[in-house]
């Protein structure tokens, strides 16, 4: 693996909001921790994949020196204290470039943005919220919607080839829940659970082979459990992170945290 | 009920929202500038233009399938929204500084008559919020003036998540809510569904160089084709308990945005017109399906239809 530190975190905002107690508090104490660990491995820079920047045609890559705003989800705008997010990137522009070369070499159509305004994903400004608080750069690449799992772990490796190019330790950080299935209905925080009892049983046989390493058995059961627990993205998360070599040692990954966000399953889970 | 002066619904539009119609217009709002392009469904808002002068409606609501709500339905209910919208998906193609000014009064009543249904329903009060870019290039092409309060409701995702009769129901009764809100606050209004009909599209932009390189536009396929026209003809003719009884097998096989509810839930406020829809344009953008299509309820009040 070329990436100095991986992990899959959960980006919803709800983890975000002082006072949080529960599975809300555990994951993202869990985020924090995982920035820790970063920052004594002497990480320098962060590379996110968040299933909430959608792209369509191909994939886009953020090239804007200093990402400055505000951002107001389209879901969650009402929420207590975090309705409003403010972020601030300092994205690596050098890295932005090669590896957008890279994939268009490779004959991944991809394109950099740099634009005032651009709308950083809510799952970003989340992550790096609670990771980021070692002043890391951080890069990010959208996920293409009709990229399907063998082309992401294609893409994936010529992006992990082009980030390790230049020698500076890095950190995958793909930003992605589990299985899918939102409470459709206000609820209290206090009562969140995994809104259908099957889903939890999937979300922890996937959990429990991430950490065995089975890459083989996680491909076989991917197609399944996408469809049976609206996986978010379908789960290319995994595609992602197996296109990023973290299965070539096997082994490796710790879950850190599980629970449920509004219904839906989330995890932290890191590959030290 | 405003017992006086009882509100009504003038008509209602199909206004699909590529960004690419914005971008071929060079409006001072939008950064990028072109060559234009897909003339043809841009002359055909032309129409749309022309007859909101003319009937100078107190209000257009919308409803955006890029607004997109896991619970509930969502109201746009702050006064004054201004602000840079970027397009996640085209940032080469929209950026655009919108400043809209808001029904409160009647954005209110809707989420009030929406929860009076039954269903789950939010206002939008952060003052924050980037408004998506379905809700103001439908409204941009419709109206690029401006000068005309809107309200802009969301697309509860609940198609993605029940089968199609279930969240084609919820858009029903949410196109109900939004009558008897405008009967209420007696406003006359102009609906607006901000659909594409077939959705599905190419995966590589065709010129990066030049994305109005017209020779490089097409539909996405023929079947494709032929689903729009099918459903289009069924608009023309009137037969909307028809083409409610295709939706869901169009949503099937044209991967049709229909699905995200915007075309029921306006044609549930109208009554479900059995009045033929006047056709303005068909075009594809990116092979995506498109149409502008007109149902004048205040025509066919007055016995006729335009």
């Amino acid at each position: 693996m070329s990436f100095a530190y991986a992990c899959l975190v959960p980006g919803l905002p709800h983890i975000l909001a002082p006072g949080n107690h529960g599975a809300y508090r555990a994951l993202a104490a869990a985020m924090v921790r995982a920035g820790d660990d970063m920052q004594e491995r002497g990480i320098r820079r962060l590379l996110y994949f968040s299933t909430q920047w959608l792209s369509v045609l191909g994939h886009l890559i953020q090239a804007r020196p200093h990402v400055v705003g505000r951002h107001v989800d389209e879901n969650w705008h009402d929420l207590p204290e975090v309705g409003s997010l403010p972020f601030d990137f300092k994205i690596d522009v050098p890295l932005a470039e090669a590896t957008c070369a890279a994939l268009n070499q490779a004959n991944f159509q991809s394109r950099l943005v740099n634009y005032e305004g651009f709308p950083i994903d809510t799952g970003t400004i989340v992550a790096d919220r609670l990771i980021n608080r070692h002043g890391f750069t951080a890069n990010m690449l959208s996920c293409c919607v009709y990229s399907g799992y063998d082309d992401t772990k294609r893409l994936m490796r010529t992006v992990t080839r082009a980030v390790a190019a230049d020698g500076v330790p890095t950190a995958l950080v793909v930003v992605s829940g589990l299985s899918g299935r939102y409470f459709t209905t206000v609820i209290d925080p206090q009562e969140d659970h995994i809104s259908d009892p099957g889903d939890d049983v999937w979300n922890r046989r996937i959990l429990a082979l991430m950490e065995q390493g089975q890459q083989v058995e996680l491909e076989q059961a991917v197609a399944d459990y996408a469809r049976q627990c609206k996986v978010d993205m379908g789960f290319k998360a995994l595609a992602v992170l197996a296109g990023a070599g973290i299965f070539d040692r096997p082994a490796q990954l710790v879950t850190r945290a599980y629970g449920s966000i509004y219904g839906t399953g989330a995890a932290v889970v890191t590959v030290p | 009920m405003n017992q006086a002066n009882p509100g009504s619904i003038l008509g209602g539009w199909l206004a699909p929202h590529p960004p690419h119609l914005v971008y071929a217009e060079n409006p001072p709002q939008n950064e990028p500038r072109s060559r234009g392009g897909w003339e043809g469904l841009r002359w055909a808002y032309d129409h749309c233009r022309a007859r909101i002068k003319e009937q100078r409606p107190d209000v257009i609501v919308v409803h955006s399938p890029h607004w997109q709500t896991v619970v509930g339905h969502h109201v746009l209910a702050v006064k004054n929204l201004r602000g840079l919208s970027v397009d996640p998906i085209f940032p080469h193609l929209f950026r655009y500084h919108f400043d809209l000014e808001v029904d409160t009064e009647l954005a209110d009543a809707i989420y009030d008559e929406a929860r009076l249904a039954g269903l789950t329903a939010k206002r939008m009060i952060n003052p924050d919020f980037r408004v998506d870019y379905g809700t103001i290039v439908s409204l941009h092409m419709m109206n690029p003036d401006w000068d005309i309060p809107v309200v802009a409701i969301s697309a509860n995702n609940s198609p993605y998540f029940y089968d199609d009769d279930v969240a084609q129901d919820e858009m029903t009764r949410l196109g109900e809510a939004t009558r008897a809100a405008i009967v209420r606050t007696g406003r006359r209004a102009v609906l607006a569904a901000s659909n594409t009909l077939s959705h599905l599209h190419f995966s590589r932009e065709p010129n990066p160089d030049l994305p109005e390189d017209m020779s490089r536009e097409h539909v996405f396929s023929q079947p494709q084709y032929e689903w729009d026209m099918r459903v289009i003809e069924l608009m023309r003719a009137g037969k909307t308990s028809e083409l409610m009884a295709i939706l869901p097998e169009f949503m099937r096989e044209a991967f049709a945005e229909v699905k995200a509810g915007s075309l029921t839930w306006m044609l549930s406020a109208m009554g479900f017109p059995e009045i033929p829809a006047k056709f303005h344009g068909y075009g594809s953008v990116i092979g995506t399906g498109n149409a502008v299509m007109e149902w004048d309820l205040s025509a066919a009040r007055l016995g006729g239809v335009r």
